[in-house]
């Protein structure tokens, strides 16, 4: 009996991530890792391509099909970095200070709004969280221009305070939404079993619920990080000097399809931007595989 | 961080505390209130990196020899420049001096955001010795000057010699004509299997049939509208639909891969040529190992059809606390001789003929074949076209659109261009 | 310490009081607010009423500040006609009605961005909710898998990606490389007015990353004990999946579901720098924002524009309150 339920374990989907392999053949994940490999480099594609082209010089870049460069250059990282006589770590350097904020706006703003929407009850929860899934659904670039205009007002233009303070005020109604499904997945005994405890609200939020979130709020970090420092359109709207810029302002920069883009330091440039958020997924991808262990709650 | 608002405090008591100065120390006042105080002056341009570097040298000459000005730099590239520079009026924000083009500038001006340099003309910080007529009357705009050509383009044709030397085919010489092109894009077509096309098809570009039209002693807008008739428009795109055919254009789906930049599609080898500005021709030379040779668009014994272009304008706008200094701006920039050296030809050529030679000293062979084409062009060509009115921009658009239904067989040509017309009356209209 | 029955009931506004009721220690009965009432008792009720406004203080701000006013500020600019360059000028339902009823161009977005959403979305969460169970199967090597499905959606929206496209889908691209290796003569995919919406189909679903990784967020915080329950009484790995696995993760389902179609309604950018704005070839690629932008931007109609994105914010929350409402079918809460 013992083995047969140890053996029935062995195959459910495991939230500690380790690989019960006991039932599968070597040949079957063989080919499993095959296909996800073969898969992985289809998606891939594209971005190796631009790998490849930021070592192209310009002559080759468009010209030649293959994505392997010849001759493979250097120049491309020399000449981007440079970034228009600003520089590229100055633009680096303000995409991180506008990122992390948000990180920690959204963090704090977000899960706090998330913790009234889906575990307390007030009168008018359903009417503010239409409100709240109403913000989603209007296009942006129609709300460009009044905001603009505040933002004007407040004196607010050529800073990052625009881009940042937002996210303090819980603006991102998608993590907004998205901490609120998760929370709903949590059982409410816990929430209960704080009260009975004498814990208040925000000390449920803080010692319960919150540890509780890890996966969402890595996600929430994850995104919002990648999100902002991808974003052109605000800062480009918002930034006039171009020493506050940040990277895709840096890379829009180089291109001018009216004239002559620096397409080679371009690309390189776009690399070396993914380094910095292909670093943060991975920090943070650690923390997504915390399961809960909730086999305390049962006694 | 780096705040206008400081800045502008500055400006502001500063000035305050001059005046005060100057009214305490004169006997008699100055007719103008000019500032003595330091200014703070805001500058958009797009472009590469290239012309970044270019431009941040001039301004920081400009503000060597005027020390009580500064100029902040807002630069970019084109994506995007538009939507900035029209949000920014909208709050009220807008740069002094701004980089625009033609297709938007009545937009602009037509609504009195434009500051008239006729002012600084008649005040004497804006020289116009040496500029051409007809470019000032271009950018008259009810009677006022609302813009400055910043530099001159004009239309033309590269071919890859390379390829066509391998393919056996001559180039058309100087002087050809559309039925040359014909013949020329039938040979490569011939000689490579069709793998590779003689020209792109350039059915849906408004800027070539802008020319075609004035060829046929037409124009394709004109302050009313459009200028001119159903039948040279059907005539030009039954030329591009016989060039299809022949297969010595490129087929419509590669085509409309390359729409906006039919050049990279020399650059990639699919066709061996097509159109461009001439300002354009060495950044496109630069991307290809194949060597390129540029000349003018084809043409036939009539109007000679291209004329010499504003490539881009600066304006002076109408938000500005500070035209006068921005004028001086305007003024260095365009007829400095200083300034041109530096800037050299990467907007174009300067429109001042004065400063012609300094801008283009140190131009290297490259460069100089585009020279040659706006010399040429200057010499003998048509003139340029009056403002493009309001609403022109989505005209342009509707003519790509009718001319790809063309392309995909969605619309015969006399359907497509009839249909054109009516629309264009009604945005227009 | 303890709490009392009345506490707690003011706390969450229910009655519900099961499964503690054992630890609860009574120490004062009574109505509410009478004067044998504790002082804790009215502190900590006032503390409760006024926790969730507290909690919400951010977001309220944000909203009525940020949000709000600009919102209805572009509402009131639909009814006008507004170049941004010049002040806005009423014409009350001039724009709305020019919509559906003279330009055809825009019935022309309607469509595009219907076929999109309607066909795009589904596959991408197909494809996310695939890749995450496949890959939460404790497989070796997961984090490299993980990355790599993650990292397209990394690189964003930018000029860059129309070029890497072209790349792929152009005619002298990727795939027709492929084809022409199998002696299949390719065309050029996104010049073909049939084939350029499929593209950009394509790349919404090569970034199901995110959907993806929120998966995993969610395949990792369904409780172990379920499983262990489960297979304590002898579930197959199968059963398990459809009966514990599928159940808790439809939360995430129909946020994943309702987020991507908002995303997807308002698709702009893959649009926009992969057919240089101008949504072509022959309108097949002009999304509905995209043509609202060519309108309210480039041709100096914002009126028209904020009217466009007025009935866009309708249709979308039409669907999304859909989706909520038929959530109840099929969505299983634990709380």
């Amino acid at each position: 009996m013992t083995t047969e339920t140890v053996s029935t374990r062995d195959n459910y989907a495991s939230s500690s991530g380790v690989r019960y392999g006991r039932r599968r053949t070597k040949a079957g994940s063989a080919f499993s890792h095959f296909l996800l490999i073969g898969f992985g480099m289809l998606m891939l594609y594209p971005l190796i391509w631009m790998l490849g082209a930021s070592f192209k010089d310009s002559e080759s870049i468009f010209s030649e099909i293959s994505p392997f460069p010849d001759p493979l250059i250097l120049d491309n990282y020399a000449r981007g970095w440079e970034g228009s006589g600003v520089g590229f770590g100055t633009f680096f350097l303000n995409s991180t200070i506008v990122a992390v904020l948000s990180v920690v706006g959204n963090l704090i703003s977000c899960s706090l709004a998330a913790y009234a929407f889906a575990r307390m009850s007030f009168k008018f929860r359903t009417l503010f969280f239409a409100c709240m899934m109403a913000t989603l659904m209007l296009p942006q670039h129609v709300l460009l221009v009044p905001q603009y205009i505040l933002f004007s007002e407040l004196g607010w233009v050529n800073t990052f305070l625009p881009l940042v303070t937002p996210k303090f005020l819980a603006v991102d109604s998608f993590f907004i939404f998205l901490m609120v499904q998760f929370l709903r997945g949590l059982p409410s005994e816990l929430d209960q079993a704080a009260k009975i405890d004498g814990a208040g609200p925000w000390q449920t939020y803080r010692l319960v619920i919150l540890p509780l979130t890890v996966p969402a709020l890595v996600t929430t970090a994850i995104f919002t990080f990648i999100w902002t420092w991808n974003d052109f359109l605000t800062p480009m709207l918002y930034l006039q000097d171009p020493r506050n810029y940040t990277v895709p302002l840096g890379l829009n920069a180089f291109l001018d399809a009216s004239g002559e883009s620096a397409w080679g330091p371009m690309f390189a440039m776009a690399v070396l931007s993914l380094g910095p958020l292909f670093g943060f997924f991975l920090a943070g991808q650690r923390y997504l595989t915390t399961g809960i262990a909730t086999t305390g709650l049962k006694g | 961080m780096f705040t206008q608002r400081s800045g502008k405090k500055i400006a502001a008591l500063a000035t305050i505390a001059a005046l005060a100065l100057g009214a305490a120390g004169c006997a008699s006042g100055e007719p103008e209130a000019e500032n003595t105080g330091p200014v703070e002056l805001r500058m958009s341009w797009w472009g590469g990196d290239a012309r970044h570097e270019l431009t941040n040298q001039v301004l920081d000459l400009f503000e060597e020899e005027n020390p009580n000005i500064t100029v902040v730099r807002d630069f970019g590239g084109f994506d995007g420049y538009l939507d900035k520079i029209t949000t920014q009026y909208a709050g009220k924000n807008s740069p002094d001096v701004i980089q625009l083009y033609n297709e938007v500038l009545v937009e602009f001006a037509q609504r009195g955001q434009v500051y008239d340099l006729n002012q600084a003309v008649e005040a004497g910080d804006i020289s116009l010795d040496g500029w051409p007529e007809d470019l000032i009357e271009t950018n008259t705009i009810d009677g006022k000057l609302s813009a400055l050509p910043f530099g001159l383009s004009t239309h033309g044709f590269v071919f890859d010699e390379a390829k066509s030397t391998e393919l056996g085919v001559d180039i058309p010489e100087e002087g050809f004509t559309w039925d040359d092109l014909a013949e020329y894009g039938e040979a490569i077509n011939e000689a490579s299997g069709g793998s590779v096309k003689g020209v792109t098809d350039l059915s849906h570009s408004y800027q070539v049939f802008e020319v075609w039209a004035k060829q046929n002693g037409q124009e394709y807008l004109n302050a009313d509208g459009i200028g001119f008739d159903e039948d040279t428009l059907v005539d030009y795109w039954e030329y591009w639909a016989d060039m299809r055919e022949s297969g010595a254009a490129t087929a419509p789906d590669v085509s409309s891969e390359y729409l906006g930049t039919p050049y990279d599609a020399v650059i990639a080898g699919v066709a061996t040529s097509t159109f461009l500005f001439v300002n354009q021709y060495a950044s496109v030379q630069a991307s290809t190992p194949n060597a390129l040779a540029l000349t003018r668009l084809p043409s036939e014994e009539k109007e000679p059809g291209q004329y010499l272009r504003t490539a881009m304008n600066l304006v002076v706008s109408s938000q500005s606390e500070h035209p006068v200094e921005a004028a001086k701006l305007v003024d260095f920039l365009l007829n400095s001789e200083a300034a041109n050296e530096i800037l050299g030809i990467d907007r174009g050529v300067p429109a001042n003929s004065g400063v012609v030679e300094a801008a283009t000293g140190s131009v290297d062979e490259i460069n100089a074949k585009a020279m040659a084409v706006i010399e040429s062009v200057r010499e003998n060509g048509s003139s340029a076209p009056v403002p493009a009115p309001v609403g022109s921009g989505t005209l342009n658009t509707l003519f790509s659109e009718a001319a790809q239904q063309v392309q995909f067989g969605r619309a015969t040509i006399k359907d497509a261009a009839a249909q054109f017309l009516a629309q264009a009356a009604s945005e227009l209209g | 310490m303890s709490v009392t029955q009345n506490e707690r009931r003011a706390a969450d506004g229910t009655d519900d009081v099961d499964g503690v009721a054992a630890d609860t220690t009574r120490t004062v009965r009574g109505p509410r607010g009478s004067r044998t009432a504790p002082r804790s008792l009215k502190s900590s009720q006032f503390r409760d009423r006024i926790a969730p406004y507290l909690f919400l203080a951010p977001w309220l701000i944000g909203f009525l500040v940020i949000t709000l006013g600009p919102m209805l500020y572009s509402l009131y600019l639909s009814f006008t006609d507004y170049s941004l360059l010049s002040e806005p000028s009423w014409v009350g339902l001039d724009n709305y009605v020019r919509m559906f009823t003279s330009d055809p161009k825009y019935l022309e977005s309607v469509r595009v961005t219907l076929v999109y959403v309607f066909v795009s979305v589904p596959l991408q969460l197909a494809f996310a909710l695939l890749l995450a169970v496949i890959l939460n199967r404790g497989l070796r090597a997961l984090s490299i898998y993980r990355s790599i499905y993650y990292l397209p959606s990394l690189i964003g929206a930018s000029v860059a990606i129309a070029v890497l496209w072209r790349q792929m889908f152009g005619n002298n691209g990727l795939i027709n490389q492929v084809l022409s290796f199998f002696g299949i003569e390719g065309q050029s995919w996104i010049g073909n007015p049939d084939t350029a919406l499929g593209t950009l189909i394509i790349l919404n679903v090569w970034t199901f990353g995110s959907p993806m990784v929120i998966f995993l967020a969610a395949l990792r915080q369904i409780p172990e004990y379920l499983y262990e329950a489960a297979a304590v009484d002898g579930i197959s790995r199968r059963g398990a999946f459809l009966h514990i696995t599928l159940p808790m993760l439809t939360p995430i389902v129909l946020f994943n579901l309702i987020l991507q179609l908002i995303n997807a309604f308002q698709a702009f950018t893959p649009a926009y720098v992969i057919s240089g704005g101008t949504g072509g070839p022959v309108n097949s690629t002009l999304f509905y924002t995209l043509y609202l932008y060519q309108r309210g931007f480039t041709g100096f109609q914002m009126g028209y524009a904020s009217a466009m994105a007025w009935v866009l914010f309708i249709a979308i929350a039409a669907v999304t309150a859909a989706n909520f409402w038929f959530a109840k079918y099929w969505v299983h809460y634990d709380d």
